[in-house]
């Protein structure tokens, strides 16, 4: 027969005091490892959101950014040259040319830090399901200095909001918009003609995107633009394009595990501690609950099933306080591909408090597994005798 | 001094509970010795470049845009030369060696001013001079030597990336420095670059070392003005400055660091704190005994402090052994692209030091404050 969970609840009130700063500081692991992996998941979000399974990205063969990339025009034409590419309603190729650039600007939290400047085609936003724009401004006119800013861009950096106007590379350029695309990457993003910015940057293109009518589609004209030598181009779909991307994200999600396992040890440490006092000062409990017939198994049960308790209130406190503290905080940091900066939300997920409450409560069974031994293993007269 | 024999007993009268605290504090701490030293790699590159006079001209925009060869008259001008010398063009390649996982620092540099302007370099006159007759020619750090088990006179091939070309580098010569991390990186010729890439005459930033630290800010002043109105501006800044914008475009790394540190330090305090509190619960009458043969209430405080500070000083000591083991002598790295040095600094084993103290300070206040005013009567009547 089981004992009682009521009889742990009353033991943790009992010694509130260990129970509280054992809980707590399970919270607080819980807290770290949920801060670090809701950045992580938020990196991940705005740039492996930003990949669309129906575009296909052609750069530069060998380079892996846009930053890096060099598409001449010649090879332009060379893509709008293959046969069974899409079209809209209107007849006209589903393709944008693109250029990314970069330029310092000033952060509003202080320092700076480069924003990517993209030249675009006139189906970009056709290309982009998410992309929206807002109703205050309106869309940029071609080769007049005119850009759209990403809502990201806007909030990370002073002065592009609509109507200011920017100094890059020696042209007053004039924000007429602003605008929404899903949380994805392009949110840290200024947008103008793709002609000017070429022009005023004095390069070439960046890259070409393609939308496909299926993902087979997208497939064919990959293995395509892939296979023949005469391109000279790599072509990859966004989605895998943009995981690529992920460095930063990665990062901080390997150092969040790192440093859960880690902390989490630590944790484990402090409950044993605390449950080996809980055993000491129970001995003749112990002792009576055996003498009135419970199995070693019901009380080694019963001791980890206290600890997991404690783990577990730590957990969705920390999960909690995470949530509470760290849930659609904006940020930003460096994408390290393109060196510009990448605006994004901490996302505590509910999946995400559920894993670090998870863990705190497998600290917590960890914790109390040898602890819970040594009361299973007591010898009934000796503790009985025992002060 | 005397009653450390005590306070020692103490602290071993209950093996377990003991070992389970320190096995906490020292990995907890280790977390905090691990976390400021990637902090500390971040930042390095900012200290090293203190120590030299080395003043960087960049296009204002940053270092997305290139500056204008033209601008190397003026910097080797008269006016400019009364206030620095040895003007270097410098650009980052950014290739990798076979995997793009290999992505050494590589910068293209002039060949004839770089020995001056990098003085620190530490490599043969015999290199130097083959270096300069060499276009394919690189100097390699003594550390990437031996990452990728190169000769001197063996022929490399880095993959361009941010520049669309690739190198093929004849290595002829090693250099080392004082500080390990430059150690991992390489230089290369400019003007090479500059043939791959048809003479576009790309410069990146124009590198060169004020004479004094007065010029500086004159630097500064006389460089940026003269290009106010260009159509390609400057911003002349310090090496340093030059190090910390990458600092300030990961974005506030500093205050994610601060926060890990001070959760760590709360959840250490809070299991000493639980140790500690355990411990003088038991010990009520015995400490009701020791005030009746005569020892003042601050006494008793103090051996109670003493025990845990003991404690929290052995975890840091085995988290810095253990952290000084690993990263300093193995060198191990948590990631070996991002941190080809990953060196615990004595800065950040003295805050590991002064974390364990004020661990143990704060941890055991409470507890032994109250074991101190608790009346020798209330103490002897209670039953443990």
């Amino acid at each position: 027969m089981a004992i009682p969970l009521k009889y742990n609840l009353r033991n943790l009130r009992v010694r509130w005091v260990t129970s509280l700063l054992t809980v707590v500081g399970i919270s607080l692991v819980t807290v770290v490892f949920v801060m670090l992996f809701a950045m992580g998941l938020g990196i991940e979000r705005s740039l492996v959101g930003s990949g669309d399974p129906l575009n296909l990205i052609t750069l530069r063969a060998g380079t892996t950014a846009e930053s890096q990339s060099v598409v001449t025009k010649q090879q332009y034409e060379d893509l709008l040259g293959i046969s069974g590419l899409l079209r809209d309603a209107k007849g006209e190729l589903l393709v944008s040319p693109e250029l990314v650039v970069g330029a310092n600007v000033q952060k509003r939290d202080g320092g700076k830090a480069n924003v990517a400047i993209r030249g675009v085609g006139p189906k970009a936003r056709d290309l982009r399901a998410e992309f929206r724009l807002l109703p205050e401004g309106r869309w940029f006119n071609p080769s007049v200095g005119e850009l759209v800013v990403g809502v990201g861009a806007s909030r990370r950096f002073a002065g592009l909001e609509i109507g200011d106007t920017p100094l890059f590379r020696g042209r007053r350029w004039t924000i007429v918009g602003k605008f929404e695309c899903g949380g994805q990457a392009y949110e840290s993003e200024l947008w103008g003609d793709i002609d000017d910015v070429r022009a005023q940057f004095k390069r070439d293109y960046s890259g070409v995107l393609i939308r496909c009518g299926n993902p087979a589609e997208v497939k064919r004209l990959a293995n395509l633009i892939q296979g023949d030598k005469q391109y000279k181009l790599d072509a990859r779909p966004t989605i895998d394009y943009f995981s690529e991307q992920n460095i930063g994200g990665q990062m901080i999600k390997s150092f969040g595990v790192i440093l859960a396992v880690v902390l989490g040890i630590g944790a484990v440490f402090g409950a044993a501690n605390t449950m080996y006092a809980a055993v000491a000062s129970r001995t003749r409990e112990i002792a009576t609950m055996r003498v009135l017939g419970f199995s070693r198994l019901a009380i080694w049960v019963s001791f980890v099933l206290e600890s997991a308790l404690l783990g577990l209130l730590g957990g969705a406190l920390g999960s909690l306080l995470g949530y509470g503290l760290f849930n659609n905080m904006t940020s930003g940091t460096v994408n390290w591909i393109s060196f510009s900066e990448l605006a994004f939300q901490f996302r505590v997920t509910p999946a995400l408090m559920g894993t670090g409450t998870g863990l705190a409560a497998l600290m917590g069974i960890v914790g109390g597994f040898f602890p819970a031994f040594r009361a299973s293993r007591m010898t009934i007269a000796r503790a009985l005798r025992g002060l | 001094m005397k009653f450390l024999p005590l306070i020692w007993r103490n602290a071993l009268r209950n093996r377990l509970r003991t070992t389970l605290t320190l096995a906490g504090i020292a990995f907890l701490l280790f977390v905090l010795i691990f976390v400021m030293t990637g902090l500390s790699e971040i930042q390095a590159w900012e200290g090293v470049a203190a120590t030299h006079l080395r003043v960087v001209v960049q296009h204002s925009e940053g270092l997305m845009a290139d500056v204008p060869i033209e601008l190397e008259n003026f910097l080797k001008g008269d006016v400019i030369a009364a206030h620095a010398e040895h003007v270097c063009k410098f650009n980052w390649f950014g290739g990798y060696y076979q995997d793009p996982k290999n992505w050494p620092p590589e910068f293209a540099v002039d060949h004839k001013e770089m020995r001056a302007l990098f003085d620190e370099l530490k490599f043969s006159d015999e290199a130097y001079r083959k270096y300069c007759e060499t276009k394919t020619g690189a100097l390699v750090g003594i550390s990437l030597m031996k990452k990728y088990n190169w000769k001197v006179g063996q022929r490399i091939a880095l993959i361009g990336t941010f520049y669309p070309v690739n190198l093929e580098l004849d290595i002829v010569g090693v250099f080392t420095t004082q500080n390990p991390r430059q150690e991992e990186q390489m230089f290369f010729r400019w003007d090479y670059l500059d043939e791959l890439l048809e003479n576009r005459k790309i410069v990146s930033t124009y590198w060169m070392k004020a004479r004094s630290d007065e010029d500086i800010p004159r630097l500064k002043e006389l460089i940026d003005a003269h290009t106010k109105n260009s159509s390609a501006p400057t911003e002349t800044i310090t090496e340093k400055e030059f190090a910390a914008q990458f600092m300030q475009m990961m974005g506030n790394i500093k205050a994610i660091v601060a926060g890990v540190g001070a959760l760590v330090l709360l959840i250490m305090i809070m299991m000493t704190a639980n140790t500690m509190a355990m411990a003088a619960r038991e010990r009520v009458t015995e400490v009701a005994v020791m005030r009746t043969l005569g020892f003042t209430a601050g006494r008793i405080l103090w051996i109670i402090v003493a025990e845990s500070v003991l404690v929290s000083m052995l975890g840091a000591a085995i988290a810095i052994g253990g952290s000084l083991l690993v990263f300093n002598v193995v060198k191990v790295s948590p990631h070996p692209i991002y941190f080809p040095v990953f060196l615990v600094e004595a800065r950040t084993v003295v805050v590991a030091l002064l974390a364990a103290l004020l661990c143990g300070l704060l941890s055991s206040a409470v507890p032994a404050v109250r074991a101190a005013r608790r009346k020798i009567s209330d103490g002897l009547r209670q039953v443990v």
